[in-house]
């Protein structure tokens, strides 16, 4: 009996301290509740890790070429930097500007249309689609099958070595759910971490930041992560209307996801058509590049008049929303240890 | 530890006795059909003044209840079947229903239900892999029908529906409802013909999004069903 007993403890302890043992949704402190309910895929080392091998690999791509890194790289708060519109497979290029990528367990729709709705169903889109990776689903199941190295990650992620898309969907949305980023000079500030302040210059910003832009860049995720025209003069050679192609509802003409301002400094260009290069253009553009129509949103139906010193300490403000510590995370990198064992 | 064996014994017998409550297997066999004919690829109908071929066709059952007297009496639990012409074991599988339910009709949904379609990643039926699940737009698709006709003006003469769509108000899916009597199998014919031969196809020979359009269908596609 005793030894029984012994067995049964130890098993726990293992169990404690196995990589199948669940984890936590990493929440920082005073933030909501994350919207991704994590009961029906709980996480763990092992499917965050498979997820991380298949977010870096190119085998989801139809000719081997592209990877999800390919337009969403660490260093640039996952985005594709430098250029509008991100280009794929076969040196395509696709229709939007590829969004930063961080704190995706707080957002109820994705893409910059609201098209997906699920972020376990995200990657689907991306594979699929004929500029991006150009393949599906199915054909990548295949290929993953075909791979000693994914049996083996499979194995020890689901425990036992089937590769299904369920499962394949599930990983890589567990590790883009450990993509939170919570750790700028702005977060330091607000934790009130010892010996970390905001210059005069940056706490200029902030008041200016609240009154004119907090609206729709609500702290702390810097977006409501809804959907807001805010006066973009469509661009003809795309005559991209956003979210009404979705809801095919007149009053979602022109409406994009509102994105996070998080790590702005390094997710150029900016706007779903990547059309601003600098964040003083983007600022401009508020100032005094506003199309009025009748689905702008209310928040800029009033001018916002800036001086140019405003504008600089708007940015200045802007630039303590970088997360080093999430732009270096090593755990993001690729996995080079699981495919050469 | 004699006594711990018999505890462990009498909570597994006590729970294989749960399982065993007495339920009798009652089989779903649909018949594909077009017209009177079994529905088989590549085989040419009767469409109105010309011909049609079938090369696709794939449905979500889901949602299955059986009721009496217009109040549910059993309902199927993860109920979500892939019925497609290209796998015939796909047109049979079986209830397990309790032995005193007594029914007079089977319901059940054309098509896979809002909460399903936003709950992210399901694996079986559901699973994204099946070829069921668009992947511009999050969403199932509840029915895919593709086929030639020479009637039809598009490239190759190909018609391509997929109906779906779970967000008002563009909902889909629907409910199914079709007299029957307890018995071992219940025999549903499925017939194409009634679809097809509302759609003019040399007006109409392409649905790939939710919408207006895949609602009317869909309501169309609702009553294929009938029990022989």
């Amino acid at each position: 009996m005793k030894y029984l007993a012994i067995l049964i403890l130890s098993f726990i302890i293992l169990a404690a301290f196995s990589s199948n043992s669940q984890l936590q949704l990493k929440r920082p402190e005073g933030w909501s509740a994350p919207v991704y309910d994590s009961r029906h895929n709980p996480l763990s080392a092992n499917k965050i890790l498979l997820g991380r091998a298949l977010f870096h690999d190119p085998i989801l791509s139809a000719d081997s070429t592209i990877s999800c890194v390919s337009c969403h790289l660490q260093y640039s708060a996952f985005t594709h930097i430098d250029h509008q519109l991100s280009h794929g497979i076969y040196g395509r290029t696709g229709r939007r500007n590829s969004p930063a990528l961080m704190n995706l367990a707080w957002s109820k729709l994705l893409m910059w249309d609201g098209a997906v709705n699920h972020l376990d169903m995200q990657p689907l889109a991306p594979i699929a689609n004929k500029d991006e990776m150009d393949t599906s689903i199915d054909s990548v199941m295949k290929r993953l099958q075909r791979s000693p190295v994914y049996k083996r990650l499979f194995y020890n992620a689901w425990g036992d070595s089937s590769i299904t898309g369920e499962r394949f969907l599930k990983s890589m949305a567990q590790f883009m759910l450990t993509m939170v980023s919570s750790n700028s000079k702005y977060d330091k500030v607000m934790r009130k971490e010892q010996g970390i302040a905001f210059t005069e210059q940056e706490e200029r910003g902030l008041t200016l930041f609240r009154r004119y832009c907090s609206e729709c860049h609500r702290e702390p995720l810097f977006t409501t992560n809804e959907f807001a025209n805010n006066g973009l003069p469509p661009d003809t050679t795309l005559n991209d209307y956003g979210r009404i192609n979705i809801t095919h509802k007149a009053a979602d003409s022109l409406h994009f996801k509102i994105p996070t301002l998080r790590n702005v400094e390094y997710s150029f260009p900016y706007m779903h058509d990547g059309r601003f290069s600098r964040l003083q253009q983007v600022i401009d553009h508020y100032t005094s590049g506003i199309m009025h129509s009748n689905t702008l949103s209310p928040a800029l139906n009033a001018p916002i008049v800036l001086s140019p010193e405003n504008k600089v300490d708007l940015v200045a403000f802007l630039l303590t929303l970088s997360d080093k510590a999430f732009l270096f995370d090593s755990t993001y990198s690729f996995p080079h240890f699981v495919f050469t064992p | 530890m004699k006594k711990v064996c018999s505890i462990i014994f009498t909570l597994l017998a006590s729970c294989f006795s749960l399982l065993a409550q007495d339920t009798t297997d009652v089989g779903i066999q649909l018949q594909l059909r077009y017209g009177g004919a079994p529905l088989q690829s590549g085989k040419e109908y009767h469409y109105r003044d010309t011909t049609v071929q079938i090369n696709v066709f794939r449905t979500y059952i889901s949602a299955i209840r059986l009721s009496n007297k217009g109040k549910v009496v059993w309902h199927e639990p993860d109920s979500y079947h892939l019925i497609d012409m290209a796998d015939s074991s796909s047109c049979y599988f079986t209830l397990r229903v309790p032995s005193d339910v007594i029914y007079d009709t089977i319901i059940w949904n054309l098509g896979i239900d809002s909460m399903a379609n936003v709950s992210g990643a399901m694996g079986g039926a559901l699973d994204p892999t099946r070829g069921m699940y668009w992947s511009w737009q999050s969403g199932y698709i509840n029915l895919k029908l593709e086929g030639t006709s020479t009637m039809c003006p598009a490239r190759q003469h190909e018609f391509q529906f997929h109906l779906g769509g779970y967000m008002p108000p563009f909902a889909s899916v629907q409910e199914v409802h079709m007299a029957t009597r307890p018995g071992k199998v219940i025999n549903v014919s499925a017939d194409i013909a009634i679809l097809l031969d509302v759609i003019d196809l040399s007006v109409q020979h392409s649905i790939m999004i939710p919408g207006d359009d895949a609602v009317a269908l869909s309501r169309i596609a609702a009553g294929i069903f009938s029990v022989r």
